[in-house]
């Protein structure tokens, strides 16, 4: 993935060249080009600024990010989110031109990989040309790729389509081309059509992973008619039930030979969660049969997974309709769909590095576990790190069964004089603060509130609460900004806010 | 804590620069030492088992030591020279002639075994190194002899005393005890071999840090005295526990939410050990401030013989059956009480196990067998797989985080013997079972019952890990062991319990 994230290297432009002719040659031209690729593809450059996931008080040095975009629709320029992701500054460059014009963010979709973008100059937006979406793809489609190479111009390479992947977020296919490519976002075009954006490149396989124009153009539609809803989802962890004597056990095999998928879990606080239960066969979803592997017969795309069916053809807010075998009976089950945020797991990913929020009074730092904290600390995390935090990251459906709760750790401590004796716990789990029990960041500053401070916090495993002076805590916490240079103590997002 | 090289004995072969062959007969300080009578080397054949494959052990490798002749007709070595050994063969300095010899004692905890020779003929002029009175100081001269690699014959190298510590012993890989450590150059073969002061022994020599230069470590006298006690009345029983965490009370906030006196020191109680002395005796949140009447710092140091030691330390020189009396506060109240230091079977403890059989049970080519110390240890690196993982949270948390109270022992799905029977099952390997056929499984032990339940032909196997449950059918998982055992070469079923399966 990072490949696209830095600026080609000189020689590689040569390679690519190289590699271009030897596509013209080999495989068929594809013609139909989009008449006016000068105009709709669009070199996104934007400016970033992540945060250190173990201080969140501190930023990280600002770096510069480089997509492709393709205008589409409305004259917005669609390309893929992690390039616009913590962004300060995202500006457009136009083929064949150095001029680079301020552009701002729309909407941007991490779990989708998709961000829209809008050129904040009228009159350049006026110049921009919109590309049609592709409404279908199949296995075996040929298809072009236009890459913007380093002086603004294109190359054009031939491809095919070898899969149609779902997956729980959006239609992907993957493209086998001998392009080589370096820019995520950049463009695949069925005919005249946009077919998707390149997501990433294996240059060892010559193939891209393409985010269909299908889950773009719902994007788009959501992405403007706000508050924007997201991609919808069930909450549900299914896997295939092949095994015959487990067949037997369920019953399975009465409903037919193939048929039907294992719930082996649900999310808590999702629609499945009140719906379905482990051990259930889903038969059929949506009025379509799933084999045992879990693919049914799409009438666009063929045979793909069923979470199509949840992400590519509902919203949040709809329910699906579910046939289900449970204890050998046939049911049917409405799972009402909605979009699960990342932040909503017990342990988030923090995919997007958002700020964490934090308290570090008294030197103790507290915040949530996320994944983004345990990859800070480098390629052997899962073995240096306590590996009770990483068990729960590994396993996190296995603690809660409820929703809104989150891991509340004790990352570590900044000494001071207040927390003597304290200096060398860290990454210990939060059971409760100040006495009240805390099943997230925002109860702890909740009894912060009600109890006019920190006073003491209990550790999972531990019989004594570690004990702070109340006196001294104003002055201690002066101290402790002031020496470790933390410009705020806390930090607590904004809830009303949904972004 | 810091890691250190696993035992000195089996390292690579290397010549090392700093290697020592001294004029030995013409060293004063070692005038009364007759190395002929006293020093012995010891080979030995090893064979591990093989913990991924229970049913057979590792192929079997030479090794060689070091020891000492003690009193009555006895010799002192590491336990980590003669564990897993198969066969053990002794030869005295400047004898030709090798003696089969045989394990009398062995303490895997403090990495110590005594030895003895049955044929008579072996003892004839030799002459027991007597031990020292006491422990030399920094500073003070030591030698140390031993048969380590570079050559066949004995070897002495001299250094001062550089530490006296806390260290853990590779060797069991949990238990921490005093440790001498020493400049003098001890390298893979010294293991077991004495470390000498003013002609008596101060130490053994037993391991070393890798990648560290003029620093290795060996068991000094008080563990020596207190193996050798133990094993007076005829069997070694190891180091009595408190079974106690605890955290200091250098913080004044937490002092006075305990009510602490400003005279007081003292360390608070965190956590008991479910299986030690403490549990029942002394509670979370009880202030420990005195051991046998020496007063405990906020920092759990207590000052012994002039020095300042941590508190244990006066745990580490008691035996099984002898008591402690504790001082402590209890919700503001003084209260002293003696505790009787009893021995513990800790079903818990991840302590690396040697000479011991592993115990294993197949159904449907599935091996299940208990999560121990010597099945991480094979697993290694592979534990920082996600599916994995687990084993490393529970080897050190199935006590802290309450998973000890489900079970006696944890069960896991540790190998799948291919089959047409089990050809779904891979994604269970790892898990720790919870129930078969609807009986809870505590121990490996409940195994041959569970599966003798099955309902409706099926076996169900529920897991800690998932919801997800392994069904096999009943008839045909048996059918298909017959094969499984002949096609895997596997001799038995089962072997639990000290029985092996048909």
């Amino acid at each position: 993935m990072k490949r696209f994230l830095i600026t080609r290297p000189f020689g590689a432009y040569h390679y690519a060249v190289i590699l271009f002719l030897f596509t013209t040659l080999v495989l068929p031209a594809v013609e139909n080009l989009p008449p006016e690729a000068d105009a709709s593809i669009v070199e996104v450059i934007a400016t970033c600024q992540d945060f250190d996931a173990q201080l969140p008080w501190r930023n990280k040095r600002p770096l510069v990010r480089a997509s492709l975009g393709v205008v589409v629709e409305g004259r917005q320029i669609m390309t893929i989110e992690n390039v616009v992701r913590n962004q300060t500054l995202v500006e457009i460059r136009r083929a064949k031109s150095g001029v680079k014009l301020e552009a701002g963010v729309l909407e941007a979709d991490e779990q989708l990989n998709a961000a829209l973008l809008e050129p904040a100059d009228e009159n350049a937006r006026r110049q921009l040309k919109s590309v049609p979406f592709a409404e279908k793809g199949k296995r075996d489609d040929l298809v072009t790729i236009l890459k913007m190479d380093e002086s603004g111009q294109f190359q054009r390479g031939a491809g095919r389509v070898v899969e149609t992947i779902s997956s729980p977020q959006g239609l992907l296919f993957k493209v086998l081309t001998d392009l080589s490519v370096e820019k995520a976002g950049t463009p695949v075009f069925t005919g005249d059509k946009l077919a998707g954006l390149v997501l990433n490149y294996d240059k060892g396989a010559q193939s891209c992973l393409v985010l269909s124009a299908a889950s773009l153009k719902k994007f788009q539609a959501a992405a403007n008619a706000p508050p924007y809803a997201g991609s919808a989802a069930a909450g549900l962890i299914w896997e295939p039930l092949l095994d015959p004597a487990k067949r037997k056990y369920l019953g399975a095999d009465a409903a037919g030979r193939n048929a039907g998928v294992l719930v082996v879990n649900t999310v808590p606080g999702s629609g499945a969660a009140g719906a379905l239960q482990p051990e259930d066969v889903i038969l059929e979803w949506d009025g379509y049969q799933l084999d045992e592997l879990g693919f049914y017969a799409d009438p666009d795309f063929g045979r793909i997974l069923f979470s199509y069916l949840i992400a590519g053809r509902r919203r949040p807010g709809e329910k699906a309709a579910v046939t289900i075998l449970r204890q050998h009976e046939k049911l049917t089950r409405e799972v009402p769909l909605k979009r699960l945020m990342d932040r909503e797991r017990i342990v988030p990913e923090n995919t997007l590095g958002a700020q964490a929020e934090y308290l570090a009074e008294g030197g103790l730092i507290l915040r949530e576990l996320t994944g983004d904290y345990l990859f800070s600390f480098g390629g052997d995390w899962v073995m240096q790190l306590n590996p009770r935090l990483v068990y729960y990251y590994f396993n996190p459906w296995e603690f809660s069964r409820k929703a809104g709760e989150h891991i509340v750790i004790l990352a570590r401590v900044l000494p001071d004089q207040i927390n003597i004796g304290y200096h060398e716990l860290r990454d210990e789990i939060v059971t409760a603060v100040n006495g009240r029990p805390i099943h997230n960041l925002a109860e702890v500053f909740a009894a912060l509130e009600q109890d006019g401070g920190l006073k003491r916090i209990s550790l999972k495993g531990y019989g004594v609460d570690l004990v702070l002076d109340e006196n001294e805590m104003p002055a201690a916490n002066r101290r402790i900004a002031a020496n470790y240079r933390i410009p705020s103590l806390r930090y607590q997002r904004d809830r009303s806010n949904k972004k | 804590m810091k890691k250190l090289s696993k035992s000195i004995l089996h390292s690579a072969f290397s010549i090392l620069p700093f290697f020592l062959l001294g004029p030995l007969a013409s060293d004063k300080a070692l005038a009364a030492v007759d190395f002929q009578a006293s020093i012995v080397k010891i080979y030995v054949t090893i064979q591990r088992e093989d913990y991924k494959m229970p049913w057979q052990a590792e192929a079997p490798h030479p090794g060689n030591g070091s020891g000492f002749i003690i009193q009555k007709r006895r010799m002192l070595t590491n336990a980590h020279v003669v564990s897993d050994a198969r066969f053990i063969e002794i030869q005295r300095e400047g004898d030709p002639r090798r003696y089969q010899a045989q394990v009398l004692f062995i303490g895997h905890d403090c990495d110590l075994a005594v030895l003895t020779v049955p044929d008579p003929s072996f003892f004839e002029g030799t002459k027991p190194l007597p031990l020292g009175a006491s422990l030399p100081k920094l500073n003070d001269e030591v030698v140390a002899l031993g048969y380590p690699i570079g050559g066949e014959r004995i070897s002495l190298t001299r250094g001062v005393v550089s530490r006296l510590d806390y260290t853990l012993y590779t060797h069991s890989g949990v238990d921490a005890h005093l440790a001498m450590q020493v400049d003098a150059a001890i390298n893979p073969g010294n293991s077991g071999g004495p470390v000498l002061y003013q002609n008596t022994v101060v130490g053994v020599a037993f391991q070393g840090i890798a990648g560290a230069q003029s620093l290795g470590y060996a068991i000094p006298l008080p563990v020596i005295q207190h193996f050798l006690k133990d094993i007076e009345d005829g069997s070694y029983d190891g180091y009595p526990e408190l079974g106690l965490t605890t955290l200091d009370t250098r913080n004044p906030a937490l002092r006075r939410s305990l009510s602490l006196a400003e005279t007081d020191g003292g360390v608070v109680v965190t956590r008991i050990d479910p299986f030690e002395n403490a549990i029942g005796k002394l509670a979370e949140g009880d202030v420990l401030l005195a051991i046998d009447d020496f007063p405990i710092a906020d920092d759990g140091t207590i000052v012994f013989n002039g020095q300042t030691v941590e508190f244990n330390e006066l745990i580490e020189r008691k035996q099984y059956g002898e008591s402690v009396r504790l001082k402590i506060l209890r919700h503001g109240e003084k209260k002293n009480f003696s505790l009787p230091l009893l021995k513990c079977s800790d079903p818990y403890l991840y302590r690396h196990e040697y000479n011991i059989r592993p115990e294993y049970f197949i159904c449907g080519g599935l091996v299940f067998t208990p999560l121990n110390m010597n099945w991480l240890a094979q697993t290694g690196k592979e534990l920082a797989d996600p599916a994995r993982q687990h084993l490393l949270y529970y080897s050190q948390y199935v006590k802290i985080d309450g998973f000890h109270t489900n079970q006696n022992q944890l069960v896991l799905l540790g190998e799948r013997l291919a089959h047409r029977v089990n050809t779904y099952d891979s994604k269970f390997l790892y898990k720790t079972v919870a129930e078969i056929n609807g009986l809870p499984i505590r121990q490996m032990s409940d195994l041959p019952r569970a599966f003798a339940a099955p309902s409706n032909n099926l076996h169900v196997i529920r897991f800690n890990e998932t919801a997800d449950c392994l069904v096999l059918e009943a008839r045909e998982a048996q059918a298909a062991d017959r094969e499984i055992r002949r096609k895997y070469n596997i001799p038995g079923a089962y072997y639990l319990s000290g029985e092996a399966g048909p």
